[in-house]
């Protein structure tokens, strides 16, 4: 398995993702694992491992399902994991098997297959304790499947749907497809997608760059790039700037590209769902150029009526072109075409966490930036009219940096341009930045 | 300390329309003024997720704005180089059009034939390559996939629902039948040679598509869970928020129909009348005709008589009929103008007595004009006055409404003060022997007096409390009762009022006894109503 080469291969520099790595935490990841686990960890390992701790190891093996583990992460440290799943590697010997882990700490996309001498054996806990479980792992809601509760929460048929639902989850908690390839890139995928089942069977997928078409063979791909002639997505461009281009997609009149551009974004998207037809949405894929082609860097969908007024639904920077700046560059064009519409946007819930930094990062540069030269007084309503940015959003976000504050029996804004500098500086780079006169776009209306 | 004390309120939602005051830093002294009250801030991020170690690592390195932040970062699966050759798939040579590209081709219009080959096709192809007559030309990948996709598209066409019923899969005698213009020369050749091979394939996956499909919603029960069936059509979701703009527009639609329906309504009964004239012309037409033949008939027969048969005779209306609903419209007529009721020859009757007591009593009153009865129970009661109609209790409007009196007759109206009679009386008539009961005093009562100039007066008597209280009031002669009253009137009326009242009291000190009486005994209000000139 590629997924658990040694940090060692993240260094090959491709990946802006991968490089942050190895010197990310030297003093924080210490403080990382829970106290009482680390000291058992460190009491296993301390002395030679005499003839009963050998024999209690073993008496372990095969780990079941649902047992909890101290496994060794690519920072080199252990952290708390549980087994989601296990798999034999040899027939013959009882005890080979490899198991998935969830990092009890971290995202589900760094869930993994490991071998066995990741882990650290001392510190298996096999009870197992179904609350902590829950609230752990817990039944992470797609979308749809929050849809579908409140639906059938009117219905009255909630326990059955939770019960569909767990069996839903007991599917998609381990990753199908480990690793895509894409243009020139193979990337390791972070979560389950629900290609055809003819797919399960296949470690890696081969995506077409430009249709996304995926198959299951380097020869098939081979086969169909001498097929295929498209360049670009097949919509219509309505921005370009040097080399970047932006594609809109509709959805029903190219369902193909849209079902694609599915699969492919639920591969890193946890809160993506599948469930519905892709007409109703409009797909506005990111493309950099070059004679080859336009290659997607990312894409955001949009509903074509929405009536939560999101203007956004599902955001992706595909991870070879993460961290820079195309995520900012999306939002701020999501924005800037709510603005085009005269409509105060907001993206639609729940965001990841990634989202929420890029999102609270936009929010924050553009507020404060306003703020900066603003002259007297300003209502959130004027800020929300200015930047299209709901009113909720704009609050939350000035409160989250204190800004907001309430004296003398009325609200206020501490605008010390001294702290608004700090918070611009720690809201990152502003990405790349939306040109809106290469903005050529109408919003979309239903013909007829 | 002081501020927090000072405050009493809690603080004011901040709301999205209210100017904010935006400080700069020379006004910044403090920060120990947070609102205490607010809540955490919503992240919009899942719930199990937002304790997420590098999450919280990351916010907390953005919120510590002045420390260094460059660690602010969540760690994802790597991303490598891949191994293919990639110049070799994705070529140069492609050149931007100058302008935006508008593009409306699909995916499938632009991936070529949509069957892909896969290893097993290859090791077939090697296979079927060999077995064709030296003859034929080799069969190349790219015609290999379009007769494969002749013979998948058509199996499709032809069992649409393979995937779920399983029926055999198609012979090649009925994949031929399908040929047309649109299916180039090759594929008929190549079809038998290649058919064994997509048999075999298909026969393997159970007459399933060869190629991996999507897989759709089958309709069955378990779709919902399954998480491969994706991209479900969306059905209709009842939007609540609408439902009462549909309701109206609902109700919109039924007004209109009910509208159209009555308009072809009339429409029909034009008609209907129309076609009844058209009849009635031809009938008449006819007529005239057989008249006219009648008439030259009679002429050279010479027969007399009979004339009015030639002319159409005018029904004569009944004028009984018309006269007995126009004389009495507002009696009932259900049985019948012509047949009396019980009812009616009982209220006769019972109105023929009335009358005779109403007699009597205006004889009894007359005789004892002038004289006061003022024994404990006298026969004549103190209250009613002689000439002038006395008051009239106010009954509870359900019983008897207070009609307005009938416009005066003008003989009446050239007196003065003259009673209008009014038939609505008391059913008891009566008072000789008993003394005044409880209730008339309680209850306000009312008379209607018909002035100068034909200007109808209403006065209006309010209840009294007692007799004790009676004596005082005939010295002062303005009850207290009256003043509450003047609250209602307009300031002109109760100026008219006052004045009246000082003159009638002027009056009352300087007339003989019987007058003072009457004004003593009646603190009137007179409301002077809208005149009626008779």
């Amino acid at each position: 398995m590629g997924s658990i080469d040694p940090p060692k291969a993240e260094q090959n520099g491709t990946a802006a993702a991968a490089v942050a790595v190895p010197d990310q935490k030297p003093a924080a990841g210490d403080a990382m694992p829970p106290p009482p686990l680390a000291v058992k960890h460190s009491n296993g390992t301390g002395g030679e491992p005499d003839a009963a701790t050998k024999r209690r190891r073993m008496s372990v093996l095969p780990l079941e399902v649902g047992t909890r583990v101290m496994c060794r992460w690519r920072d080199g440290k252990y952290h708390p994991v549980k087994v989601i799943e296990r798999r034999k590697l040899s027939p013959g010997d009882p005890n080979d098997y490899e198991y998935y882990v969830h990092y009890t700490e971290f995202n589900r996309r760094l869930d993994e297959w490991v071998k066995l001498e990741q882990l650290d054996l001392d510190s298996v806990e096999t009870v197992v304790d179904e609350k902590v479980e829950d609230k752990v792992t817990g039944l992470k809601m797609t979308r749809h499947q929050k849809r579908k509760i409140d639906e059938t929460h009117v219905e009255g048929h909630e326990e059955l749907d939770a019960a569909s639902l767990r069996e839903h989850e007991e599917f998609t908690k381990v990753k199908n497809i480990a690793t895509i390839e894409l243009g020139r890139y193979e990337i390791e995928t972070w979560y389950f997608s629900p290609f055809p089942p003819e797919y399960n069977d296949c470690s890696k997928l081969y995506f077409c760059e430009f249709c996304l078409n995926f198959m299951k063979r380097k020869e098939q791909l081979q086969r169909h790039m001498k097929k295929c002639d498209l360049k670009h997505p097949p919509g219509d461009e309505i921005y370009r700037s040097g080399t970047l281009s932006m594609f809109e997609v509709d959805g029903k009149k190219n369902k193909v590209y849209g079902q694609n551009l599915c699969y492919l974004a639920k591969l890193f998207l946890d809160h993506k769902t599948l469930y519905y037809d892709v007409d109703l949405f409009l797909f506005y894929v990111l493309c950099e150029c070059d004679d080859r082609g336009c290659h997607m860097v990312g894409y955001f969908s949009k509903e074509k009526h929405s009536e939560e007024s999101y203007n956004l639904a599902c955001i992706l920077t595909l991870p070879p072109y993460q961290r820079k700046g195309y995520g900012k560059f999306l939002i701020a064009f999501s924005y800037e075409l709510s603005k085009k519409e005269g409509k105060v946007g907001t993206p639609e819930r729940p965001l990841s966490d990634l989202g929420l930094l890029s999102y609270k990062g936009y929010w924050t540069r553009v507020l404060l930036d306003i703020l900066k030269k603003h002259k007297g007084n300003i209502s959130i309503k004027e800020l929300s009219d200015m930047t299209a940015i709901k009113a909720d959003d704009i609050l939350n976000t000035l409160q989250s940096l204190d800004l907001i504050q309430y004296r003398k029996g009325q609200h206020c804004i501490c605008a010390d341009p001294k702290v608004l500098d700090r918070h611009l500086k720690a809201a990152g780079r502003g990405g790349l930045e939306v040109d809106v006169s290469k903005l050529i776009w109408t919003p979309y209306r239903e013909q007829g | 300390m002081s501020r927090v004390t000072g405050r009493h309120t809690r603080p004011k939602k901040l709301t999205p329309k209210q100017n904010v005051y935006i400080f700069r830093e020379e006004q910044v002294d403090s920060l120990n003024d947070v609102d205490a009250t607010r809540g955490p801030v919503e992240t919009g991020v899942d719930k199990s997720e937002e304790s997420e170690y590098h999450l919280q690592q990351a916010i907390k390195a953005s919120q510590k704005a002045n420390e260094k932040v460059k660690d602010a970062y969540i760690p994802t699966p790597p991303t490598l180089s891949s191994d293919i050759q990639y110049d070799v798939l994705y070529p140069f040579g492609w050149q931007q059009p100058a302008t935006y590209i508008r593009s409306s081709a699909t995916v499938e219009d632009s991936a070529g034939v949509p069957y892909c080959m896969d290893e097993e096709d290859e090791v077939g192809l090697l296979l079927i390559n060999k077995s064709l007559p030296s003859d034929l030309e080799q069969l190349d990948e790219d015609r290999f996939e379009a007769v494969m996709n002749h013979f998948e598209e058509t199996a499709q066409a032809k069992q649409p629902f393979a995937a779920v019923d399983n029926p055999p899969v198609l012979p090649l005698d009925e994949l031929e039948q399908n040929y047309d213009d649109t299916i180039p020369e090759f594929v008929r050749i190549y079809a038998g040679f290649v058919y064994d091979h997509w048999c075999r394939r298909r026969t393997e996956k159970i007459n399933h598509a060869i190629g991996p499909n999507l897989k759709f919603e089958t309709g069955s029960e378990n779709d919902d869970a399954d998480p491969y069936v994706c991209f479900r059509r969306r059905e209709v979701r009842q939007i609540r928020r609408t439902r009462n703009r549909d309701n109206a527009s609902q109700e919109k639609l039924k007004k209109l129909r009910q509208e159209l329906e009555q308009a072809r309504n009339l429409l029909i009964m034009v008609k209907q009348r129309e076609q009844m004239r058209r009849d009635s012309l031809v009938v008449d037409k006819e007529m005239f005709e057989q008249r006219h033949h009648f008439r030259e008939i009679k002429r050279k027969l010479n027969i007399a008589g009979d004339d009015e048969l030639l002319i159409n005779q005018k029904k004569q209306k009944l004028p009984p009929v018309v006269t007995a609903e126009a004389v009495t419209p507002m009696m009932v007529a259900r049985p019948g103008p012509e047949l009396k009721t019980i009812d009616d020859i009982r209220a006769e009757k019972q109105r023929a007595i009335d009358m005779e007591i109403e007699t009597n009593v205006d004889k009894h009153i007359r005789w004892n004009e002038g004289y006061i009865d003022k024994t404990t129970f006298p026969i004549t009661p103190e209250e009613p006055v002689p000439v002038q109609k006395p008051f009239l209790a106010a009954y509870p409007a359900t019983e008897y409404l207070p009609t307005p009196p009938a416009s005066a007759s003008g003989d009446e109206a050239s007196k003065e003060d003259v009673p209008v009679l009014d038939i609505s009386r008391s059913s008891t008539p009566f008072r000789y022997a008993s003394p005044m009961d409880d209730d008339s005093g309680r209850m306000p009562s009312f008379r209607c007096r018909i002035g100068r100039g034909g200007r109808i007066l209403l006065d209006r008597r309010l209840p009294r409390k007692s007799s004790a209280e009676k004596d005082e009031r005939f010295r002062f002669d303005v009850s207290s009762d009256e003043e509450t009253e003047e609250l209602d009137q307009s300031f002109a009326d109760c100026m008219n009022r006052r004045t009246a009242e000082r003159a009638s009291l002027l009056n009352s000190n300087s007339r003989n006894a019987d007058q003072s009486q009457q004004s003593r005994r009646v603190p009137i209000e007179q409301a002077s109503a809208a005149a009626q000139s008779g």
